[in-house]
């Protein structure tokens, strides 16, 4: 694609998006809404696992961290936005470091046993833990900040917005991130931690920083999820929301921060539209992601660069006869 | 004080229990360029390694560059002292371009001379024509000079080339050949060990024998270049 189509393209995409409150149905805007908050948590996973390599589990477990931190504060009245928001991403930041120190030193399989186990960890003591995180009743009435919550010709769209703003900002961040130099180290650290070493790079230190990103991101779309909902609940990060995102990813295709986003908005809209037909969804998800896995295991943005490139052949082989 | 940049001081390497290098100890000098010749498996490459503190190799002995001791240290702290590495075979990346590669290892210097990804296009043409392609894509030639392009980047002090000959054609060579020569006047120092005695002594001023993990022998390149017999005695040409 052309340069200038391309960001043609991307300006009608963010045009349609900034119009979603006003020109659809609420059922809409709140299904949109709801793929971008957990948009970011397919972002936070696609990075570790397309840039540097790694498949984290606990990407859930960041989500939960700042959502219950904000949880707790708030309900209890000890902080409140933008402190409360500011003080769960700060022990997101906690958190992940570490976790980072315990997780860094693994790749593999090792790595996703260990993020797993940290993710269930989390989980379980959002379960067990009922006196500060009031167990499976999850802890209720967190209320939008009133900043989120100004109105546009009469709609209601402060949220919306600020959320649009969130991701669209975390993407372009991330983009950048992976085309600057230490994305290119990272990327590195992907394709052989050894050589790395060898040329020379503080290959965990890198890792670490890494691991720190990401879970920040997962860490804003726990704050955009508790103030959504208004609700924080050990299920927002058992281990289903780990594999949703999971599944999303591997949809969207896993070297692509944008098509962790189409992933999700897929898995998401899959889930509420088949859920109305059947309690059976989950099936059918699974038999498309089994498709995706065997037939495309690039995901969706795979396979438009695999397009792209059918095409290109096509055209050499049509200006080969040509010429003949 | 002046002291050498390099100083290697009766090193002992050891692979497990197998003793690779033995009592090692010798100098680079600042802006000299130093090959280290020996046939195969008689540990040049370990004597690299040792340096880098890579893999899991069990150092003796005392190593410093610049007056500051390195044994302690993880690789990526020796390696920021100032010392750029182009590994056997060059390990590059499948999935990263050539521009990548260099943009990658860019490290901005505040000396007088600084080297950037396009002042390394300058010095190979051959790879600027192929700045999109994956490096591992690359001919041998090429991956070599994309290695050696990936050291300059990194703005160092000293670079270490292991066996820069292997694998690459007689034209790489020359290349590679005029390019080591050229180090000098960029403020970069030089250790090279090698097998190919026609390169090493081109590329080198001073030339020390490794011999099964020992130094054997030192000398000038130009002495030892018409020293036939001591070739034939140490390496067997």
């Amino acid at each position: 694609m052309n340069q200038a189509v391309k960001w043609v393209f991307y300006l009608i995409v963010l045009l349609f998006l900034a119009a979603i409150p006003f020109l659809m149905s609420d059922f809409f805007t709140t299904m949109t809404t709801r793929v971008m908050y957990f948009s970011l948590m397919a972002i936070s996973f696609a990075f570790l696992a397309g840039q540097v390599g790694l498949i984290s589990l606990a990407v859930p477990a960041f989500l939960g961290v700042a959502g219950y931190t904000i949880a707790i504060l708030e309900t209890r009245e000890i902080l409140f936005f933008p402190y409360s928001a500011i003080a769960a991403l700060g022990m997101v930041l906690v958190a992940a470091a570490i976790f980072g120190i315990f997780v860094n030193r693994s790749q593999g399989i090792y790595f996703l046993m260990l993020t797993l186990i940290l993710g269930q960890i989390v989980w379980a003591v959002a379960l067990q833990w009922a006196s500060v995180t009031n167990g499976s009743n999850g802890l209720i009435g967190i209320t939008r900040p009133e900043v989120m919550q100004f109105t546009v010709a009469g709609q209601e769209v402060g949220f919306y917005y600020i959320l649009l703003l969130t991701v669209l900002l975390v993407t372009f961040g991330v983009l950048a991130l992976t085309r600057s130099s230490f994305g290119m180290k990272l990327k590195g650290i992907r394709e052989s931690e050894s050589r790395m070493i060898m040329l020379g790079y503080p290959v965990m230190r890198m890792k670490w920083i890494a691991f720190m990103i990401s879970a920040f991101i997962a860490g804003l779309s726990g704050i955009f999820l508790v103030y959504y909902i208004g609700v924080m609940h050990p299920s927002a990060i058992d281990l289903d929301s780990a594999a949703m995102v999971l599944i999303a990813v591997i949809f969207g295709g896993i070297y692509s921060i944008v098509g962790a986003i189409i992933g999700m908005g897929i898995v998401q809209t899959f889930e509420i539209f088949l859920s109305a037909f059947t309690s059976r969804y989950m099936i059918i998800i699974a038999l498309m992601f089994l498709f995706v896995v065997m037939y495309a295991p690039k995901g969706i943005m795979g396979s438009i660069y695999k397009i792209k490139f059918m095409d290109a052949l096509y055209q050499k082989w049509y200006t080969g006869r040509k010429k003949r | 004080m002046t002291h050498p940049l390099l100083s290697v001081d009766n090193l002992n390497a050891y692979y497990g229990k197998a003793h690779i290098l033995q009592d090692v100890s010798f100098n680079v000098n600042e802006l000299e360029r130093v090959a280290i010749l020996g046939r195969n498996g008689m540990g040049k490459s370990t004597l690299l390694k040792s340096i880098l503190g890579l893999e899991k190799i069990r150092r003796e002995g005392d190593i410093q560059f610049d007056g500051q001791r390195t044994t302690a240290n993880e690789t990526f702290q020796t390696a920021n002292l100032g010392i750029a590495y182009v590994p056997q075979g060059w390990q590059l990346f499948p999935s990263l371009s050539v521009d990548e590669h260099l943009e990658m290892a860019y490290t901005p210097s505040s000396g007088e001379f600084e080297w950037t990804p396009d002042s390394v296009y300058e010095l190979f043409p051959e790879i600027e024509a192929r700045r999109k392609v994956g490096g591992t894509k690359l001919s041998g030639g090429e991956q070599q000079m994309l290695a050696i392009g990936r050291a300059l980047v990194r703005n160092p002090r000293l670079i270490l080339m292991d066996e820069p000959s292997e694998g690459i054609s007689t034209f790489v060579i020359e290349r590679v050949v005029e390019v080591c020569q050229q180090m000098a006047e960029r403020n970069i120092s030089l250790l090279l060990v090698e097998q190919n005695l026609d390169l090493a002594l081109r590329a080198a001023q001073k030339v020390y024998i490794l011999v099964n993990g020992r130094m054997v022998y030192e000398t000038t390149a130009e002495d030892f270049k018409a020293d036939k017999e001591s070739q034939n005695h140490y390496l067997g040409v």
